[in-house]
């Protein structure tokens, strides 16, 4: 969360810069790493160390492991968002190498994880897709560092940067999104016994394209439009597995939660046409950058959406779930204001619309505006999160 | 093989294992005017424990419902035809449904609802999946369980209160 609350208040110093769509910007950089790399990535980890035994029925090969992991990767991003922002190269390879080693071990412990599950099914398919596509991210990701350093990249350096940023994205971050929330959101919307066939499409448009754009990034069609057409079709399928565990709900209304994730959802329903504007060329420097942050703050945003339902579930279960059947205890809902988290998810909703839209249009002080906006929303979630945290019985 | 595990039965019959059913099909002893209640009984005493009877008949066995009431089996009547019906008898077990709550609703539940479970009782928990954040505190608060896996979005589980130790025979 603090990743979050300092990535949204760099949204707001940031503004200018991303009025004028520079997001080859070192802060724009360093701001996109704080969500990418220390909101989305620290979460997933997190996520998938609590995930895993219920989807696949296989605990995580190591806790020790997993405590390292973090240890590394939370200061390793830290250092590396500052040296970027900073232009301070011992402060940008440090940080390079200390989150490197953090992610590779969590690489390694959940290969070994992913090994032992017997269970082979979707969820297990997109999260071995998306470790895989995580490495190739930080390959990618740590030469475009060191470029920084030493601009060995010369010429090919927007190649490099358009094919880090969309393998991330949809090889990594959607793909786990797909798997997880192919247990998670019938879990809690109650729409047990759905079809899966949109979601293992998902998982191989996905797959297919994050891989062709690793491999063959560097020629025309088969490494660009091709690999957008697969990925687009992967987010189509992915929407349309997700519409269909709203639509057979058992529980007409919706909480907060998974309110923000519909929303989220729908923010990656219009990056689509976005997206082919910008394949086509059609679009402003805003209109990528537009584009850029419109994918990024939906899968923030849709991750932000679960903690309102995981963090408090976790809570009740170590806190108050030992007492359960002894004595009356809350309800997980009981946990935390609804009124409140209904507050900080328009807030969210209304601040990324107005980022979006103004960043494309180039309106600096909308963008402030906007900037404005989606940080009280997520100091406001935040604060809820920290809230939730300290319940006890 | 017959199936339980149909939406419209009863829940204590749905969560019968199939394997554990014994058939008794009396049909053609009707048929043939000779008295069918000697096999029943035999059908009966191979009935596993936690087992369910079925019997088929060409009129509802209503006398054996008594019957079977007295030894703890529940009863659950279809007619097929107007000469064809199937009864199913069936142990007199708690279960509990959670398909329809959000974690960790089903747990509150669950474990709320096995305090009340008499030393030896059994109650048997409909799920969606298997609830791996139940199972360690079941292990805790000193009770067994046997996951069933009956269909990819159906699992049973079968919570046990154990014996206290004296009431546990030395032969055991």
């Amino acid at each position: 969360m603090c990743f979050l609350v300092a990535g949204a208040l760099g949204v707001v110093w940031v503004g200018p810069t991303l009025a004028v769509g520079a997001y080859a910007s070192p802060r724009l950089v360093g701001v996109t790493h704080l969500f990418t790399l220390g909101w989305l990535t620290t979460s997933i980890m997190g996520a998938l160390y609590q995930f895993l035994p219920v989807a696949l029925g296989q605990p995580i090969a190591s806790e020790r492991v997993a405590h390292a992991t973090f240890a590394l990767h939370v200061p390793g991003v830290t250092m590396f968002v500052l040296g970027v922002m900073r232009g301070n190269g011992a402060l940008l390879l440090g940080g390079i190498a200390t989150l490197v080693t953090g992610l590779v071990l969590f690489l390694a412990n959940l290969g070994v994880t992913l090994r032992r599950a017997e269970r082979r099914n979707v969820t297990w398919w997109a999260i071995s897709g998306a470790a895989v596509f995580l490495g190739v991210t930080l390959v990618l990701g740590a030469a475009l560092g060191v470029n920084l350093r030493t601009g060995f990249l010369g010429g090919v350096r927007p190649l490099a940067l358009g094919t880090h940023l969309h393998i991330a994205l949809a090889g990594w971050v959607l793909l786990v999104m797909v798997g997880v929330s192919q247990r998670l959101l019938p879990m809690f919307l109650l729409s047990h016994g759905g079809r899966e066939h949109f979601a293992k499409y998902a998982v191989a448009l996905l797959g297919s394209g994050a891989a062709m754009l690793s491999v063959l990034h560097h020629l025309p069609v088969v490494g660009r439009e091709l690999p957008a057409l697969c990925i687009a079709a992967g987010v189509v399928a992915f929407l349309l597995q997700a519409r269909e565990f709203y639509r057979r709900r058992h529980r007409p209304a919706l909480d907060p939660g998974l309110r923000l994730a519909a929303a989220a959802l729908g923010m990656l329903a219009v990056a689509l046409p976005v997206a082919a504007v910008v394949l086509a060329g059609g679009g402003t420097a805003s209109v990528d950058t537009a584009y850029v942050m419109l994918v990024v703050l939906a899968c923030a945003l849709f991750v932000a959406a679960h903690f309102y339902k995981i963090v408090p579930f976790l809570v009740w279960n170590r806190h108050f779930g030992p007492l359960a059947g002894t004595r009356p205890l809350p309800r997980v809902a009981d946990l935390y204001s609804q009124p409140v988290a209904n507050g900080a998810t328009a807030l969210l909703v209304v601040g990324v619309a107005t980022l979006v839209v103004s960043v494309g249009a180039g309106i600096a002080p909308a963008v402030r505006v906007g900037g404005v906006v989606f940080a009280a929303g997520v100091v406001t979630e935040s604060a809820q999160m920290f809230a939730i945290a300290r319940q006890r019985p | 093989m017959v199936n339980p595990l149909v939406e419209s039965y009863p829940l204590a019959l749905q969560v019968v294992e199939a394997s554990r059913i014994v058939e008794a099909d009396v049909r053609e002893e009707l048929r043939a005017g000779r008295e069918p209640f000697a096999r029943i009984m035999a059908a009966r005493r191979e009935v596993p424990p936690g087992g369910a009877l079925v019997v088929r008949a060409i009129f509802e066995p209503a006398p054996l419902y008594a019957v079977m009431a007295k030894q703890g089996f529940l009863h659950h009547t279809e007619a097929l035809a107007a000469d064809d019906w199937r009864v199913w008898f069936y142990p007199d077990v708690a279960v509990l449904d959670v398909r329809g709550m959000e974690p960790p609703e089903p747990l509150a539940h669950t474990l709320a609802a096995i305090e009340s479970l008499p030393d030896g009782g059994t109650l048997v928990q409909v799920n969606v999946r298997v609830p791996q954040f139940l199972l360690p505190k079941l292990a805790e608060r000193g009770f067994t369980h046997e996951v069933r896996a009956v269909s990819p979005d159906r699992v049973h589980v079968v919570i046990r209160r154990a014996l206290p130790a004296a009431a546990i025979p030395l032969s055991a």
